[in-house]
């Protein structure tokens, strides 16, 4: 098993690396010159030539690749070029909501979907099943945005009963965090329940037919314990994949969610740097969010080693 | 409820299990009436999709819908003497009764075990579910339930999962599970089926000691003739959903009172000289023609558009009744008395 983790590991770096290449390249080939960018429209060629080799941008792109490459391996992203700070500082700054507002969002999700899908499931066919079917096509086809837009619209101006926008002043305390965190993650996590419902009712449709869990009716248990002991524990592979996935989704999503919701987080720092062509920002944010990508892809199938004795690589 | 003989564990009487599908009906059980007395094996046999499934699951109440049983009584003794009917019983007390005091024993070994627990785990989840003891006790019941069933190194297996395991260990864990409370009636569906011929000897073997040892009474649903010879003492032969003959095993293969059960055993040589050697050779005669469809049956005799002795009368309702051909042999033929 540790040959097994190893070789996974190794293939996580490869990944990585293909990864690094791909944003490294798309980066530089997309059109517009940051530097001319910078200097504004009133700027010389002189000026935008000396920035351009003040940030290293005149040298071949090789050149630059194996500079780049040299930096990262020592965990440096680079300096922003607007933000006067260094990338990884940036990304840390704004790490905070994104990290909240994606691990509050699948909660959610999860404590919406699993229960209806799992009893839906288990009265298929039925009314219950019905509407919760129907509701999850119709919640799928939600944008989490316009849902972002409704719920202010209802929960923070009509009842004033959240904040509209933002997340607290510089110092506020984990409650208001909480408070301005509570609408972006009920509305991605409504969108969101969609799929994991989706999933979780035909992952339990395919188990509860199965010969063990008559086996286990046969024992004389209660309906509860045969459905989640039995029969949710052999369902779950697919559903953490789809959960996990989920989260990957919400983390690269979070572009549009904190713009509408005014977070400082990741995704606004990736709105901004994409405006004004702020590469090394731009690919410190697609980095990351590829690792994490690569880390939760790790995380579900180190979860498969922990549900199903006979997942052993 | 007091009219069971003092020996009988389990009465079937009449029992009806339909499923409604749509508009038609399919009456996989319809009418079947038998009795299993204390330490008595009785083998129910038939072609496939006769109803031995079905009938074994109505016992157990373990149909899935939309089977139900829409009639008659299955009167059980409960280990404290008292009468149940168990097409009746709320479902908690019918909870009381499942694994502890009837247990069953699947047609497929490879895939009635969960995947994803320790045998040892699943063997002691009977036992802490229906008995006031704690875990190690648990456990070590379950490690002497594996070396009852003959599993080599029992210690270690308790901790292996299902996929660690053979299919004739998979059952042997089955039978162990099934016994692991000492029910007072198995109810075993093809159990040896799906096993190779060496193991479903064993497999035999081990429950007939098993029985002689607990004591207890097994309902054993097979296809195979050689099996019926070796283990019952009384066979229900069903066809189409009903019991067609019913009688003691060896008067059942001396003479057959009913022409399917005779064409069932119509290319065995000689059964009773034949028996405990490989049963393989005993199975169930093809008879030529289907089994009809039990969502519409024919009028009279479901058997008649097989049947080589057919005559006007067997195709026109009603149709034959049960009755006794001859002392404790009962048939559901008009013509049994020229058979
Ligand atoms: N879930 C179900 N839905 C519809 N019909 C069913 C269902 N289960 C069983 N039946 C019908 O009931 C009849 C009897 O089935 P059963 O499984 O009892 O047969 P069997 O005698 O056990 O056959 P086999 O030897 O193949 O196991 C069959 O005709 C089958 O079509
Ligand atoms: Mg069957």
């Amino acid at each position: 098993m540790a040959r097994y983790i190893l070789q996974r590991f190794l293939g996580m770096l490869a990944v990585m690396f293909v990864v690094v290449t791909i944003v490294f390249v798309i980066v530089r080939v997309a059109p517009g010159d940051p530097a001319a960018v910078m200097l504004g429209p009133d700027a010389t060629a002189q000026d935008v030539a000396t920035l351009r080799a003040r940030l290293g941008l005149d040298q071949p792109l090789v050149v630059q690749y194996v500079y780049f490459l040299g930096q990262l391996l020592q965990g440096d992203l680079g300096q922003s070029i607007f933000l006067d700070r260094p990338v990884t500082t940036a990304l840390a700054e704004r790490a905070e909501p994104t990290f909240f507002l994606t691990l509050f969002s699948i909660l959610i999700a999860s404590l919406i979907a699993l229960p209806i899908g799992i009893y839906a499931a288990y009265r298929r066919g039925s009314l219950f099943d019905q509407a919760a079917t129907t509701a999850a096509m119709l919640a799928a086809s939600i944008p989490s945005f316009w849902l972002g837009l409704i719920f202010i619209q209802f929960f923070a101006v009509r009842f004033g009963l959240f904040p509209v926008s933002g997340y607290g002043g510089p110092d506020a305390g984990f409650l208001v965090r909480l408070q301005h965190l509570a609408l972006p993650a009920l509305a991605l996590g409504v969108v969101s329940s969609a799929l994991i419902l989706r999933f979780t009712r035909a992952s339990m449709l395919d188990v509860l037919g199965d010969d063990y869990v008559r086996t286990a009716r046969s024992k004389g248990m209660g309906e509860f314990r045969v459905v989640m002991r039995h029969a949710f524990k052999n369902a779950l592979i697919p559903i953490l994949t789809v959960i996990g996935l989920t989260a990957a989704l919400l983390v690269s999503g979070a572009v549009i969610t904190e713009t509408v919701f005014g977070l400082p987080g990741v995704g606004n720092l990736v709105v901004s740097a994409v405006l004004r062509r702020d590469y090394p920002v731009i690919q410190g944010a697609l980095l990351v969010i590829a690792a994490l990508y690569v880390l939760i892809n790790f995380a579900i199938d180190m979860l498969y080693l922990v549900v199903d004795p006979r997942v052993r690589y | 409820m007091t009219e069971l003989a003092a020996d009988v564990v389990l009465q079937v009487e009449d029992l009806r299990t339909h499923f409604e599908l749509g508009r038609r009906v399919a009456k996989s059980v319809d009418g079947v009436s038998f009795s299993v007395r204390r330490g008595e094996t009785v083998a129910v046999v038939g072609e496939s999709g006769s109803g031995k499934s079905v009938t074994s699951l109505s016992i157990m109440r373990l149909l899935a819908p939309p089977g139900r049983i829409i009639g008659g009584r299955i009167l059980y003794r409960r280990r404290d003497g008292s009468m149940v009917d168990i097409a009746e019983l709320p479902e908690k007390a019918m909870r009381a009764v499942r694994g502890r005091e009837i247990a069953m024993i699947f047609q497929e070994p490879m895939t009635s075990l969960n995947p994803l627990f320790t045998v040892g785990d699943q063997i002691s989840e009977m036992i802490l579910l229906h008995e006031p003891v704690g875990r190690a006790a648990a456990r070590a019941r379950a490690k002497r339930m594996l070396e009852l069933v003959e599993i080599p190194a029992a210690e270690r297996r308790l901790d292996d999962y299902p996929h660690q395991m053979s299919g004739g260990m998979r059952q042997r864990v089955m039978i162990a599970l099934a016994l692991a409370c000492t029910p007072s009636l198995l109810i075993a569906d093809e159990p040896t089926t799906a096993l190779d011929v060496t193991i479903q000897a064993q497999i035999l073997d081990l429950l007939r000691r098993l029985q002689a040892q607990i004591g207890m009474s097994i309902l054993f649903v097979t296809h195979n003739l050689g099996v019926v010879a070796e283990i019952a003492h009384e066979v229900v032969v069903m066809y189409a959903g009903r019991v067609v003959e019913q009688a003691p095993v060896t008067r059942l293969f001396e003479r057959q009172k009913h022409p399917y059960t005779r064409g069932l055993l119509a290319c065995i040589p000689d059964a009773s000289r034949d028996r405990g050697a490989a049963g393989e050779r005993l199975r169930l005669n093809p008879i030529p023609g289907n089994v009809p469809n039990v969502t519409a049956l024919p009028a009279g005799c479901s058997f008649a558009a097989r049947c080589p002795y057919v005559v006007d009368v067997c195709t026109k309702d009603p149709g034959p009744p049960l009755v006794a051909a001859e002392v404790a042999h009962l048939s559901r033929c008009w013509r049994h008395e020229a058979l």
